[in-house]
């Protein structure tokens, strides 16, 4: 249970990070270089995991993605699937809490460097996306690569979305904070302060591995 | 590209590669004629669940119970939402009501009652009965929030109608859970606290557990369980919700501090 809890925790966040690293690499891209309506709305709207309790994120991702859902709900009709409960709920609770935080520093890390190298660029023939991957994203890396980090951090961190969306079911959707709360709650003192110190232990070792990644100079250029 | 952002793809891509390796590899694998159970369990039952599990598994074999634990109105806003529950173990009433108006409940019965306790730190002396509360050498004392947590609820309206609940007001301090409530006490952060008998009885050893609220005082505390309409293993879930009230059952609970279920 506990090695399941510690596999799953860290395979949903890396998932999780994957998909959030993309995502928000695009929008931070968009809200730092395209003026349109409603931008700063929807930078705001995008925030909302950072500002509400987990434990509300969680609720509507309930609401939303249930089985009688906006989303939920015509999913169920034509799959017969749903996400709630399901390993899958792990992975979307902890994308939405760590999107703001990748979103965040990619639009500061856009916004840092020159626009002027992507008009050259634009000007020197490159196409939008060839101008993207060559010189927009090479220019900004350092804060994606801080953004990609804080946002495993923060979704091997997370709780309380995921309690309401995955439930706390081991063996099937309890990741590692998951595994201590039910450690807690069923009085297990002493498998709770082992699990905290295993999840104290992979934090670290995480971050320690990342920040040699996002330090300047440490790799070639 | 320069080597740093193509070794930063490449190891992306490769990790993606593996994760996605791993899931399909892990994913649920062939049922045999086994029966699974899924059981959303009230946090304060969560410890008498798993050895009741335990005890249900041996002799049923057949049967696959996994247990969802949390806080009652996680679990109700779950079920609510669709969440996939066979069972549903509530600390209170309250929840499998208004489940049962929203028409989810197929069928419902009590597992278990509950009292409330005065219990006070390790080395110091319970009061003589529950009202003794409001003595003056309890200069704090801690309850559950009454307006948000139920324990607290059930000793508020059990002081108030022991006339003390005025007396003692400006010396409470609220908490957030009934666990909450047994910490401070272990701490000697109070000088007592009204708490649930079993949260007493998981504490004792560093807390002293004293007189119980007299017998309608306040509202019964009831633990409930309720097979729920979308069950697809209804049969089984009323089976292991009988199994609760059965005499194996009530052992597990009471040894546990809680109270025979009302036939």
């Amino acid at each position: 249970m506990i090695l399941h809890a510690l596999r799953l925790s860290l395979m949903a966040s890396a998932l999780a990070t994957a998909v959030v690293a993309i995502a928000g690499t695009l929008t931070g891209w968009l809200l730092a270089r395209r003026e349109f309506r409603g931008r700063e709305f929807l930078d705001a709207l995008l925030n909302l995991p950072l500002v509400l309790p987990p434990t509300v994120t969680g609720y509507y991702l309930l609401v939303v993605l249930g089985r009688g859902g906006l989303i939920g709900s015509p999913l169920y009709r034509a799959t017969g699937w749903s996400v709630t409960f399901t390993w899958a709920a792990c992975v979307v609770a902890g994308a939405v809490m760590a999107f703001p935080l990748m979103v965040r520093a990619a639009r500061v890390a856009f916004e840092e460097t020159d626009a002027r190298h992507e008009i050259a660029a634009a000007s020197l023939g490159r196409g939008w996306l060839s101008t993207f991957v060559f010189v927009s994203l090479p220019l900004a890396r350092r804060g994606l690569i801080a953004g990609v980090i804080l946002s495993f951090a923060r979704s091997v961190g997370e709780f309380g979305a995921t309690l309401m969306l995955a439930g706390n079911i081991p063996g099937r959707t309890q990741t590692l904070p998951l595994a201590i709360y039910d450690a807690v709650i069923s009085g297990q003192d002493r498998t709770a302060m082992w699990l905290a110190v295993m999840l104290t232990a992979v934090s670290v070792a995480v971050m320690l591995a990342a920040g040699r990644l996002g330090r300047p100079g440490s790799t070639s250029r | 590209m320069t080597p740093l952002t193509e070794c930063a793809f490449a190891t992306a891509f490769r990790s993606v590669a593996i994760v996605a390796a791993a899931v399909l590899a892990g994913g649920p694998g062939v049922r045999a004629e086994r029966e699974d159970l899924l059981v959303s369990v009230a946090a304060s039952l969560k410890g008498a669940m798993d050895e009741v599990v335990e005890r249900y598994g041996a002799l049923y074999p057949a049967t696959e119970v996994a247990l969802n634990a949390a806080a009652s109105g996680v679990l109700l806003s779950q079920t609510e939402h669709g969440a996939p529950v066979d069972l549903f173990i509530s600390a209170s009433s309250s929840e499998i009501d208004r489940l049962e108006t929203k028409g989810l409940v197929r069928a419902r019965q009590a597992i278990a009652s509950g009292e409330i306790v005065v219990a006070v730190p390790k080395g110091t002396s319970p009061p003589g009965n529950f009202a003794g509360v409001a003595d003056a050498r309890f200069g704090r004392i801690a309850v559950g929030n009454p307006s948000t947590v139920p324990v607290g609820r059930y000793a508020r309206e059990s002081l108030q109608a022991l006339g003390v609940w005025e007396i003692l007001e400006p010396r409470l301090v609220f908490a957030a859970d009934a666990r909450q409530v047994l910490d401070w006490i272990e701490r000697g952060e109070v000088d007592a606290g009204v708490l649930y008998g079993t949260d007493a009885l998981a504490g004792s050893g560093r807390v002293v557990a004293g007189p119980a609220a007299p017998a309608g005082s306040h509202a019964r505390i009831l633990y409930e369980g309720a097979v729920l309409e979308n069950s697809a293993g209804a049969r089984s879930a009323l089976h292991l919700l009988e199994f609760l009230r059965s005499e194996a059952g009530q052992e597990i609970l009471a040894r546990r501090g809680f109270l025979p279920a009302p036939r």
